[in-house]
């Protein structure tokens, strides 16, 4: 806990530091799935100079496209040097070791914590946006996200239960990103309501027997076949498949907190029974 | 005591069809409440019997054959290879063109573990240079297996391969069933039809020459049917370790001491704690289910300490 407030306190002083700079950094590398997409809709034209492998990847990055365009780094200390950044942005909870290595080579960085729900998504797009000098776009696409957040949360009680199958048979369940977009949308999450902490695994047993109106999955994963994801084709999700929608939600949509998160809020409210 | 064990299987594998979180899913009265007892908990009970038959046979044969009480598919690491060889097959993307190249990859490696080990280690070779040359494959398995995740293409690689090692029978369905099946049979079906020269055997090669085996072929014979019933086994159900240990210690009093006579025990015997311990999975107060391997270990490890603290310096120190 104190480690977590010591890096949140250390990270505020950074970004502090960040803005206070008159002129705002020119050469920005991220390293983390989730921070490289907020940097793509953030950054200004060639001021983002590497992102995380990972965004390119189009089952994991919705901004796969734009990625394409930027070198990529893996999360190693001289990968990271190689692109000669001034900025370096980090998850909070990133390699220790690796934060302090870049710091010592004379590079600032910045770290964001992990956000789990739109409004940490928020503050991490504002406090992002503060540090590339690009506040307005920030506040700009803060304000987008809850005017359609508004738009597409459903009032009153839930009166549908939903189970998220991720790879794995990894569920989503009370504290997840997703938890909270199922609250929003007017869903009981299955895995919630069987005390599953938030990234939890499901049996199909339990899955079946509670009979949910909704199976969330990413019926795309299986296209590559692995072990994973091997379960969209058990005859008994065959046999649930004709009692249950079946929401197919690619894994791009559900990882992280961000822009993203409300277009997965719109399929959520498209299929709610 | 056979009839015993039996009836314990049967029993045990009616509570297996009959226990999970959902309990009486039949009260759901419709197709899912079905599906539940027929797609998730049948294969699951089937597979039990199997794993658990295979792994425990495979233990006696290879105590028997190799002098050793400590001779079991994990702890020489023909489990491992096995692995090995299924994570091979499944990244490489043979698995995906025809389902039975799973099982096949995993039989295969299973005899070369068998056959690398036997290389290094003649039978009634001393406790210490088997468990060195089982900590050996393990270690080259290992180390394999995580060049090969880390040249696989899926995103999941890791975690997948990490929860497929530490062993699990949960949420399999029937065509995982047939794919062990016939092999695991086979296996078992080699192994009882040379029981007789198995007693020889283990009174050391030479003595079992002059009885009249042909040593080299029984040799053969023993890989290629352990190779068939641990490499099956691991293919579709990951490394349950400690059952093909547990199962003939259990026995080898009760029958005398007769390498021959704790065959069928201890393929009952595994069967019996396989479908157990599985049942415990499934019953136990956590959160979400705890894989079959890690259970297993838990229990079968002080399990392995224990044999080891009784046996005292005499074997060990060979």
């Amino acid at each position: 806990m104190t480690i977590r407030l010591a890096a949140t306190i250390l990270g505020l002083l950074l970004a502090a530091a960040g803005t206070a700079r008159a002129e705002p950094p020119r050469r920005v590398v991220t390293v983390n799935l989730c921070l490289d997409q907020l940097a793509l809709r953030l950054a200004a034209p060639g001021q983002l100079a590497a992102v995380s492998y990972l965004a390119r990847d189009p089952r994991t990055s919705v901004l796969a496209d734009r990625a394409r365009e930027i070198p990529t780094v893996r999360g190693t200390v001289e990968s990271i040097l190689d692109v000669r950044p001034d900025l370096v942005i980090f998850d909070a909870m990133a390699k220790a070791n690796v934060k302090r290595l870049v710091r010592a080579s004379g590079v600032a960085i910045l770290e964001l914590p992990w956000a789990r729900s739109l409004e940490e998504a928020q503050t991490s797009i504002a406090r992002m946006a503060d540090a590339l000098g690009r506040s307005e776009l920030g506040r700009d696409l803060v304000a987008e996200m809850r005017e359609r957040e508004r738009q597409l949360v459903r009032p009153g009680p839930p009166t549908a239960t939903a189970a998220v199958l991720h790879a794995s048979l990894l569920t989503a369940g009370k504290g997840s990103l997703t938890d909270e977009l199922l609250g929003l949308t007017g869903y009981r999450n299955l895995a919630t309501e069987l005390g599953i902490p938030a990234y939890g695994r499901f049996s199909l047993e339990a899955v079946l027997a509670a009979q949910p109106d909704l199976v969330i999955l990413d019926g795309e994963a299986n296209a590559d076949p692995a072990r994973a994801t091997s379960f969209v084709d058990h005859p008994a999700i065959r046999t649930l498949a004709r009692h249950a929608r079946i929401l197919s939600l690619p894994m791009r949509y559900s990882i992280c907190a961000g822009p993203e998160s409300l277009d997965a809020m719109q399929m959520l409210r498209k299929v709610h029974p | 005591m056979k009839s015993v064990l039996a009836l314990l299987v049967v029993a045990l594998f009616l509570a297996s069809a009959a226990i999970g979180p959902a309990w009486w899913p039949w009260r759901l009265g419709d197709e899912v409440g079905w599906a539940i007892v027929l797609d998730l908990r049948l294969p699951r009970a089937l597979l039990g019997v199997l794993v658990g038959a295979a792994l425990g046979l495979s233990g006696a044969v290879l105590q028997a054959w190799l002098r050793n009480p400590l001779a079991e598919p994990g702890v020489i690491g023909v489990s491992a290879c096995a692995s090995f060889a299924a994570v091979c097959a499944f990244y490489s993307g043979l698995a995906a063109a025809f389902a039975l190249a799973l099982p096949l990859a995993g039989i295969v490696g299973a005899a070369a573990g068998i056959a690398a080990l036997m290389s290094a280690v003649r039978a009634g070779a001393g406790t210490v240079s088997l468990l060195l040359m089982g900590v050996a494959i393990n270690a080259i398995a290992a180390a394999l297996i995580s060049l090969v995740l880390a040249l696989a293409p899926n995103p999941f690689a890791f975690q997948e391969t990490w929860l497929w090692l530490a062993g699990s029978i949960a949420d399999r369905d029937l065509r995982h069933v047939l794919m062990a099946a016939p092999f695991i049979v086979g296996g078992a079906g080699l192994v009882l039809m040379h029981r007789r020269w198995l007693d020889a055997l283990s009174l050391g090669e030479d003595a079992a020459r002059s009885l009249g085996a042909d040593t080299r072929r029984l040799g053969l014979w023993l890989t290629l049917a352990v190779g068939l019933m641990a490499g099956a086994a691991t293919a579709v159900a990951g490394m349950v370790g400690f059952v093909g240990l547990v199962a003939p210690h259990l026995v080898r009093a009760r029958v005398g001491f007769k390498p021959g006579a704790t065959l069928v025990p201890s393929m009952l015997v595994g069967a019996i704690l396989v479908l157990a311990a599985d049942i415990a999975v499934r019953v136990l107060p956590t959160a979400y289910e705890l894989q079959l391997g890690v259970f297993t270990s838990l229990v079968g490890a002080p399990f392995l300490v224990r044999v080891i603290r009784r046996a005292q310096a005499s074997w060990l120190a060979t």
